[in-house]
């Protein structure tokens, strides 16, 4: 099979967003039902993501075969904004707050795929931070690729914030991870 | 410039909002369920000469002081607005098809959101702000009427 072909029917493949969206939703409200805490559930959400992100990596990078090794954290932020959360969820998040030392920023999320038609239910589920998996799929992501980070939600709109803000925190490098011969 | 919303699956009420409480639109809405459920068996009955694409049922029937119209979506929810004699005689029957499909998109959102349970009370801000759109629009229309603070859904069930 060609190359063109191959491009096509990954097209092809394409779900609408609303089954998408509706996918997602009825997986986190059947893990809420499950888990009796809140807390409980966002830790699980996380392990999801990060489990999703550890794979989700080398498609990344067999897909865009043009994304090299990054030389610093502000590099990776454009990679991962630009072109990971482009090639997964259609939306490129703005990059701001960096932190004076650069290694720590936010991620704007505008449009969400995942919080359409989400309303979070009362009392305890104004606590569920509903798109964890995303935090755990960069960190599993970036793990992969020799960056440890932190990565946390400090603003929802689910919650009645401005805006969806997504903060990613880098701790060190994993030079124990790297194959032998790099470096 | 509606006085009440109501969404009704089979006979049981799932929202209802009116513009004072009072008993009289629990009433006329239950009473508008027959009239409803007759204007949509018409409707799908086969060989039936209506357009299956439009579930606009118009005006069901008016009384003294109200008007009360009908919509029901392809699944059967049926909506209920109900009008003040002295606010709709400015309505077209196009207008208040209009309000009903906002009414109906409306509550397609709130059923897409996964944590809404099918078949229970609609509790969505995002359907009350519209319900509250509904509402309060007559004020730019006429004047003189006024329209008290609007009343929060009560949990009814009819059998």
């Amino acid at each position: 099979m060609s190359r063109t072909n191959v491009k096509q029917n990954l097209d092809a493949r394409r779900v609408t967003q609303e089954l998408f969206t509706l996918t997602y939703g009825a997986f986190v409200a059947q893990i809420l039902n499950d888990y009796e805490h809140v807390d409980e559930v966002n830790k699980q959400l996380d392990k999801i993501g990060y489990n999703i992100g550890v794979r989700l990596i080398d498609d990344f990078l067999a897909r865009n075969p043009n994304v090299g090794r990054c030389h610093d954290l502000r590099e990776t932020a454009d990679v991962l904004a630009k072109q990971g959360f482009k090639t997964y969820l259609g939306i490129s998040p703005s990059i701001t707050n960096w932190s004076p030392a650069g290694d720590e920023f936010s991620l704007l999320l505008d449009g969400n795929p995942l919080t359409e038609f989400v309303e979070l239910p009362e009392g305890q589920g104004q606590k569920l931070s509903y798109n964890q998996m995303i935090c755990g799929a960069i960190r599993g992501a970036l793990e992969m690729v020799q960056l440890e980070v932190e990565c946390r939600f400090v603003q929802d709109q689910l919650k009645g914030d401005n805006a969806t803000e997504l903060r990613v925190k880098f701790l060190k490098k994993l030079e124990d991870a790297l194959p032998v011969g790099e470096d | 410039m509606a006085c009440c919303v109501a969404v009704l699956i089979k006979e049981n009420l799932i929202y209802l909002r009116r513009s004072t409480e009072e008993l009289k639109f629990l009433f006329l809405i239950h009473a508008s369920i027959d009239i409803l459920d007759d204007k949509v068996n018409q409707l799908t009955k086969p060989g039936g000469d209506r357009d299956t694409k439009d579930f606009y049922l118009g005006l069901l029937y008016p009384v003294e002081e109200y008007k009360i119209y009908g919509y029901v979506s392809p699944t059967r929810v049926k909506f209920i607005l109900i009008f003040e004699h002295s606010t709709s005689s400015s309505l077209k029957d196009s207008d208040i098809k209009l309000l009903f499909q906002r009414l109906h998109q409306a509550y397609i959102d709130c059923v897409s959101n996964p944590f809404y349970e099918p078949n229970t009370q609609l509790k969505s801000k995002r359907f009350e702000q519209v319900v509250t759109s509904l509402m309060v629009q007559q004020d730019s229309m006429t004047s003189s009427m006024t329209l008290s603070t609007p009343t929060v859904a009560i949990n009814t069930t009819t059998t």
